[in-house]
């Protein structure tokens, strides 16, 4: 089945958008309503009235960060890569990772864009984990991430792609399995069926005895792919340091 | 002028202090002045400082400067009219000591709550419980004696202060996931590495809630009179217990069901002798 694109769509009668197991259907019901129905595999249907006054309305299908489901609970994500990268001491590297993504559905209306749907194609992916120890660590959604080769690897509404940046300053080599920020730092991007996040950059460092890692995030320098609505708050972390496990 | 009018006015006397109607006007006045004032701070304090605190903490605070200030206008009253408490400190003295007695246990919930704002065992909204009590619920207030709990069938337990503070508290949402155990027997003669690992499976497809990170565990726990037991253990997110909890055993019964694995119930062999 060929899957609806992101970006904006306008809506005089109807619109159908189809998506992996999820359907949405848009319809003018009368003069100044349109109903909104998104059905999934499972049945689980989610139906709305938009109240519109002019003739057409207008949404965006966009990716979000995939925070929302099965509920929000957290900022961060845990990346677990499916190789280890091993790094060696004063050595930097950069690649690229899957990491997955929800679906935001988002009214236009007067330059505004109000969140008003979202939902995810992978509900059995969207997972929680905890960094660190039960009772002071951070609760993060989960994922299991491929390395991939290049920015284009997304898949529509499921995967975006991430550029991770590693600089070992230790004095020891370092094998990195898992990657944990804020993703509310980060924006995503589209064009087409493709997307990708804001880069990470991440920094091993030692300071006395003490090992750990700093991550910041780098945004994505002046494409031509559309930046995502924020579903969520941004946030702005400078950087961040985290114990090394 | 008006001071000449006011002190040539009758001045009186009780319990040998003398009183004149000047300097009580005045005192009329600073008491006066000192509701007004007190009732300004709090009013300022709960508008631009209480939303920012913890709700008991702005209440106790709220408290402290109402009646903090009002004490600190009467003591001026007093000085302004010459009242001389000393010889009340005497009876006031064995007053105290008969009101202490008397009200021992008001006393010490008065003391405990105070320990228990300094303390502060749980923030307002935790998930507590009180084992030795067997209470448990929604964190909700320390309030001059008593503490309030909401149940979690939406009631409201009170609790004197020195009861609370002298109780083991297990604060259930301090931490940001919990861990959840459940038990399931087997029969005999099924194979304990393939049951777990269908529940391994059935767990991560269909338990939303439960942490991948770190990751469900099981453990044969006893080879009992019937079964072979076995303990899940599951970690979620503390907010998440009701979606965790009540159904992790019905969907380990389900996927056992559907596995074909049985899940034995106790029976007993009777041996009948000729």
């Amino acid at each position: 089945m060929q899957y609806s694109n992101y970006g904006c769509y306008e809506i005089e009668e109807k619109l159908d958008l189809f998506f992996p197991s999820v359907e949405i259907r848009i319809r003018r019901t009368d003069d100044t309503n349109f109903s909104y129905l998104r059905k999934d595999s499972e049945g689980n249907v989610v139906e709305k009235i938009i109240p519109s006054v002019s003739k057409k309305i207008q949404i965006e299908v966009a990716p979000i960060r995939p925070l929302n489901y099965p509920a929000r609970r957290t900022n961060f994500v845990y990346l677990k890569f499916d190789k280890e990268v091993f790094l060696s001491e004063n050595a930097s590297t950069s690649f690229l990772v899957r990491c997955p993504i929800e679906v935001g559905i988002f009214l236009v209306h007067d330059s505004h864009k109000d969140s008003m749907d979202w939902f995810t194609c992978d509900p059995s992916g969207s997972r929680f984990g905890l960094y660190g120890a039960p009772d002071t660590g951070n609760l993060c959604k989960y994922h299991k991430v491929p390395i991939v080769n290049s920015e284009l690897d997304s898949e529509l509404h499921l995967s975006c792609v991430m550029r991770i940046s590693f600089e070992n300053l230790l004095d020891r080599g370092y094998s990195i399995t898992k990657a944990i920020f804020p993703i509310t730092d980060h924006m995503l991007y589209y064009k087409g069926e493709k997307s990708q996040l804001d880069s990470l950059k991440v920094t091993l460092r030692k300071r006395m005895a003490v090992e750990y890692v700093e991550t910041a995030e780098v945004r994505l320098e002046q494409t031509d792919w559309i930046k995502s609505p924020s579903w969520e708050k941004d946030t702005q972390t400078p950087s961040m340091e985290m114990g090394l496990e | 002028m008006f001071h000449e009018v006011f002190e040539s006015l009758d001045s009186f006397t009780i319990a040998g202090t003398e009183f004149s109607l000047f300097n009580l006007m005045v005192g009329a006045i600073i008491m006066l002045i000192g509701f007004t004032i007190a009732r300004i701070s709090k009013s300022l304090f709960n508008k631009y400082y209480a939303p920012v605190l913890p709700e008991h903490t702005a209440k106790n605070f709220s408290k402290l400067i109402y009646f903090g200030i009002i004490i600190i206008s009467f003591l001026a009253f007093t000085t302004s009219t010459g009242i001389d408490f000393s010889g009340l400190l005497v009876a006031g003295g064995i007053l105290g000591i008969v009101i202490g007695f008397a009200t021992q246990s008001v006393v010490s919930n008065v003391i405990s709550g105070i320990f228990l704002l300094i303390e502060k065992p749980a923030k307002q909204g935790d998930s507590i419980e009180l084992p030795d009590s067997n209470i448990a619920g929604s964190f909700v207030d320390v309030s001059t004696f008593s503490t309030k709990i909401r149940k979690f069938d939406g009631t409201i337990m009170r609790i004197p202060n020195e009861k609370f503070f002298t109780s083991n508290i297990r604060v259930l949402s301090d931490s940001p996931v919990r861990r959840h155990e459940a038990a399931i027997g087997i029969a005999y003669k099924e194979d304990i590495d393939a049951a777990i690992e269908i529940l391994k499976k059935t767990i991560r497809s269909r338990m939303p809630f439960v942490l991948q990170e770190p990751e469900p565990t099981f453990r044969v726990d006893e080879l009992g009179d019937s079964s072979i037991n076995i303990s899940i253990f599951v970690w979620h997110p503390k907010e998440d217990w009701g979606e965790v909890a009540p159904t992790l055993l019905k969907f380990a019964k389900n996927t056992l069901d559907d596995a074909g694995i049985e899940i034995p119930f106790p029976q007993r062999v009777i041996w009948k002798g000729d």
